[in-house]
């Protein structure tokens, strides 16, 4: 039960995070994001799961369900969103580059911390795979996001005309 | 496999094939009354909350109703997804902000929609394209009421930031 407090708390951080991110980037493009990264982390965990079985979990139990729901829905999302912020934003490619790794990483380490704490298998899953799986979701999400910004700028400018 | 096919082509995978084609068909003509940014939002929405929905109740441990042939997500469940759900909320949040409907007639247009949907849910029940395992048809009248409200409450967001301009 505890774990799941965890990532209540998380929840909550993320969430907060989230409110500060629309200060800084367009609230049309946040909510975009938050979506669609949602829709790219659902769809390629139940891919992963359940068409590929390369990873196990009791699917009885539902607090190990909700545990893994919480950070689907926050945690995973928040991290993805700032991090494409940062790729969008001025600073230099190597900065860039780390940054991507370090999120990266935090984003592997609660599936990390999952298999850990027993609620989660991989039976024939691994970190590198994680790293493959989530570069996808951000490579997908930077083009939906770069491509819903330039939509949003060219209703600006329409309006303004 | 990634995104299995069918088990058997059958009278779910026709019915979501028809209403697919018809609905796009229906959207293509239908007069628009949204902002790109609108209609990307809120078509992003709906993916989402069809996923939501399909990926905490229909698997297990709730497992309420199962969607086509098996339990894994097959290939008609993404096309399901991506194209068949969001259309209905599309139509809804579409001619909401042709009349923009207010206090009564805004509910009285919500109910309406989202009699409509159960109309659809029930004869895609009919063709197997959901088979219930615990879930009941009046609870969808009232997630689709919920849902409708959050479309329009979304668009009205959207559009006040980026509106539709008449060409």
């Amino acid at each position: 039960m505890k774990h799941l407090w965890l990532f209540i708390l998380l929840a909550i951080l993320s969430f907060s995070s989230l409110y500060i991110l629309m200060k800084k980037m367009n609230i049309t493009n946040v909510l975009g994001c938050y979506f669609f990264s949602n829709v790219l982390i659902t769809n390629t965990g139940v891919i992963i799961n359940l068409n590929l079985k390369l990873t196990k979990q009791d699917p009885t139990s539902t607090l190990i369900f909700w545990t893994q729901k919480f950070p689907e829905l926050s945690l995973k999302p928040a991290l993805l969103l700032w991090l494409i912020y940062i790729l969008f934003s001025k600073r230099s490619i190597f900065s860039k580059l780390i940054l991507l790794f370090i999120f990266l990483t935090a984003l592997i380490s609660s599936e990390i911390y999952f298999v850990h704490i027993g609620y989660l298998e991989w039976v024939n899953w691994n970190v590198f795979y994680s790293y493959l799986r989530y570069s996808l979701i951000i490579l997908l999400l930077a083009i939906y996001s770069f491509y819903l910004e330039k939509l949003i700028n060219r209703n600006k400018e329409v309006n303004t005309i | 496999m990634i995104l299995p096919l069918p088990e058997k082509f059958d009278a779910n995978e026709i019915f979501i094939i028809f209403s697919t084609i018809i609905t796009l068909f229906l959207v293509y003509k239908s007069p628009k009354h949204l902002s790109a940014v609108t209609l990307i939002i809120i078509w992003t929405f709906n993916v989402f909350l069809a996923l939501l929905a399909d990926i905490t109740i229909g698997i297990k441990p709730y497992n309420f109703y199962s969607t086509i042939d098996h339990t894994k997500h097959e290939l008609f469940d993404v096309l399901l997804h991506f194209i068949t759900y969001p259309t209905l909320p599309y139509f809804v949040v579409n001619f909401y902000q042709h009349k923009k409907p207010n206090g009564i007639k805004l509910l009285s247009y919500i109910i309406f929609w989202a009699g409509i949907a159960i109309s659809i849910e029930w004869i895609s029940l009919k063709f197997h394209v959901f088979t219930y395992t615990g879930w009941k048809l009046y609870l969808s009248f009232f997630v689709y009421i919920v849902v409708f409200a959050a479309n329009i409450w979304l668009s009205n967001f959207i559009e006040k930031r980026h509106p539709y301009e008449r060409t």
